[in-house]
């Protein structure tokens, strides 16, 4: 039990990394990673909602949509509860801790958007995880998306001062450089 | 001429995916093959249509305050009707695409559409606008998808092409091929209009 | 107030048109979704085991281990066993490998069929590609009892170049149906009319919607 438990962090962080292998979460993968500091904020911002969403939708799907047999609002529900719960993660953050606030204020907002957010708490049902697996899997992932966030911001503050041609410079290198990131994540299949 | 501008525009001078980079996240997973280019290219078009119809035709009853919450509501509607759709007449292509429908809703060019225009337009116009958007994604996304499909796995729509059917580069249709043909993609549009605005 | 109202008022009714229209292609697209996902499954029992003319749902139960194990038992046209279908998912390379396995009542493999997997693109994928399936094909038409290891283990199969954890995964799932396969076979023999009831005694045969695996 405790073996699988691992393995499903492991394989959420590394092998099924969100960005690199699922390619999911990209638009602050790409917005957000032109310097380190923020790229620390927006992903522990997200490891945080990821983690409450996984365990708020589960918990949705298993209590209220399947006894009720109303499986089919599920998009509907899990997007407004994923949308509800950022703004009150917002205000919470806000009134208990204004610093910590001060500098994640600005990227609560944009993670409802966030494809990773939906996306885990889709692949949680989809993999038929229990509650536990589902939380571990939502941190994991959260995490994965914070180091390849955090790798990447890295590797673009380099860039920033190197002698790119013109037409690749910004998004199209980011994305290159990515594809590159993801070959080298390739390595860890075949890790569990 | 005017309609015809709205209809128009999104194909390439406001193309969604290559000029404002918006809904990269579910478009550069389903692009390994010209078939699930097509098939999430429709179902986003339709999704967008029905939104930005539907937004259009209650705009000035909406009240300020709830309007993005209004606005997500009425978009994961429509997701999961197409979604219901797709998976009741076309099995294949739902569990090639799989959970890639659902996000649809989290898609920025949807959302972006109903807030910057169908907001502010009415329901003609809107519709044209969500169709030209719409066309605009599913050419990118075939595009992207024409030389992943092609370059990882030397096939078209699943049919085997001559001379890239030898030996394919894999890593094409993987992630990584996806992240690279895209960067390139943009790049070369962009070197493209440079070269326009010069001359 | 009076704004708060006229919103509360504006969401709910949103929330029930959407709930309306949602509801209605609920009911539309449910049963033939159900009847498409039915029909996958069939076909590739069909495919796993051409003798069979229609599938009932089994159970077994290990007392030993305390798991209750399901598979679906063909049924000619005649009425007689023609063999079983066994879902097995083995772990592989990237991720578990669903596929069934088609065996017919002396125990023979009859086919498999990949239902889904996580392999490398163009090399553990080749399991569902005639390159692998082909001479596997070959092999159990004409070895009664194969080792189902792959070659570089000593065995039978003839392994993936480049893909030998995926090609050993593939071996050990096919091992796993063989061995539930023995367990099953005297229930099968002993009663086949039985099988053929909708509703049979007990443990031996019961016929349920079941559709999991069996991990």
């Amino acid at each position: 039990m405790s073996a699988s438990i691992i393995s499903i962090f492991i394989v959420a962080i590394f092998i099924e990394n969100f960005v690199l292998n699922q390619i999911l979460g990209l638009c602050p993968f790409i917005g957000v990673s032109n310097k380190i500091d923020s790229a620390v904020g927006m992903g522990l911002a997200v490891t945080f909602v990821m983690v409450m969403a996984g365990v708020a939708t589960w918990s949705i799907q298993a209590f209220l949509l399947v006894p009720l047999k109303l499986e089919y609002l599920q998009t509907i529900s899990f997007i407004l509860v994923i949308a509800s719960l950022v703004q009150f993660v917002e205000m919470v953050i806000r009134k208990t801790a204004p610093a910590l606030y001060q500098s994640l204020g600005v990227f609560l907002p944009l993670i409802t958007t966030n494809c990773a957010v939906l996306g885990v708490a889709l692949l949680n049902i989809k993999k038929n995880y229990g509650l536990v697996e589902s939380a571990v899997n939502s941190f994991g992932g959260g995490l994965g998306f914070f180091f390849a966030l955090i790798i990447m911001a890295g590797i673009r503050e380099r860039l920033d001062v190197s002698e790119i041609p013109e037409a690749m410079r910004g998004a199209p290198i980011a994305f290159v450089t990515a594809g590159l990131l993801a070959t080298a994540f390739m390595g860890f299949s075949g890790l569990v | 001429m005017n309609k015809l501008t709205e209809l128009t525009k999104g194909i390439w001078k406001e193309n969604p995916i290559f000029v404002i980079s918006l809904g990269i996240c579910p478009t550069l997973a389903v692009t390994s093959s010209m078939t699930n280019a097509l098939g999430m290219g429709i179902a986003a078009t339709f999704v967008l249509m029905g939104s930005n119809l539907f937004i259009s035709l209650i705009r000035n009853l909406v009240p300020g305050k709830i309007r993005i919450p209004v606005y997500i509501m009425i978009i994961a509607t429509f997701v999961t009707i197409i979604d219901k759709m797709i998976a009741a007449f076309s099995p294949a292509l739902s569990s090639s695409l799989g959970i890639f429908i659902p996000l649809i809703v989290v898609n920025c060019i949807i959302l972006g559409r109903a807030e910057a225009y169908a907001s502010k337009n009415g329901p003609v116009d809107s519709l044209l606008d969500a169709i030209g958007m719409g066309i605009g994604f599913t050419i990118a996304l075939s595009c992207l998808a024409f030389f992943r499909e092609l370059l990882g796995e030397g096939k078209l729509y699943g049919f085997p092409i001559p001379f890239f059917k030898a030996d394919p580069a894999l890593i094409m249709i993987m992630a990584p091929g996806g992240f690279v043909v895209f960067g390139l993609l943009i790049a070369l549009k962009r070197f493209m209009e440079a070269k326009g605005a010069t001359k | 107030m009076k704004d708060m109202l006229h919103m509360g008022l504006f969401l709910f009714v949103i929330a029930a048109v959407a709930g309306v229209l949602l509801a209605y292609t609920e009911s539309v697209t449910a049963p033939l979704i159900l009847e498409n996902r039915q029909k996958a499954e069939e076909l590739a029992r069909r495919e796993v085991l051409p003798g069979a003319d229609k599938f009932n749902e089994s159970h077994y139960a290990d007392t030993a281990a305390s798991q209750t194990y399901s598979y679906s038992t063909g049924i000619t046209s005649k009425g007689e066993v023609a063999g079983v279908v066994i879902k097995v998912a083995p772990k592989g390379y990237a991720g578990p490998i669903e596929m069934v396995v088609g065996i017919d009542k002396t125990g023979k493999i009859n086919g498999y069929k990949i239902l889904s997997q996580k392999e490398t693109p163009g090399l553990g994928t080749k399991l569902s590609t005639p390159v692998f399936s082909e001479p596997f094909k070959k092999l159990v038409a004409e070895k009664a009892t194969p080792v189902l290891l792959v070659k570089k283990d000593g065995g039978d199969v003839d392994g993936i170049t480049a893909a030998t954890i995926s090609s050993r995964a593939f071996c050990k799932g096919v091992s796993e149906a063989l061995d539930l396969f023995r367990k099953v076979q005297p229930q099968l023999t002993a009663a086949p009319q039985n099988l053929a009831l909708p509703a049979a005694t007990a443990d031996t045969a019961s016929q349920t919607s079941t559709t999991g695996g069996n991990q």
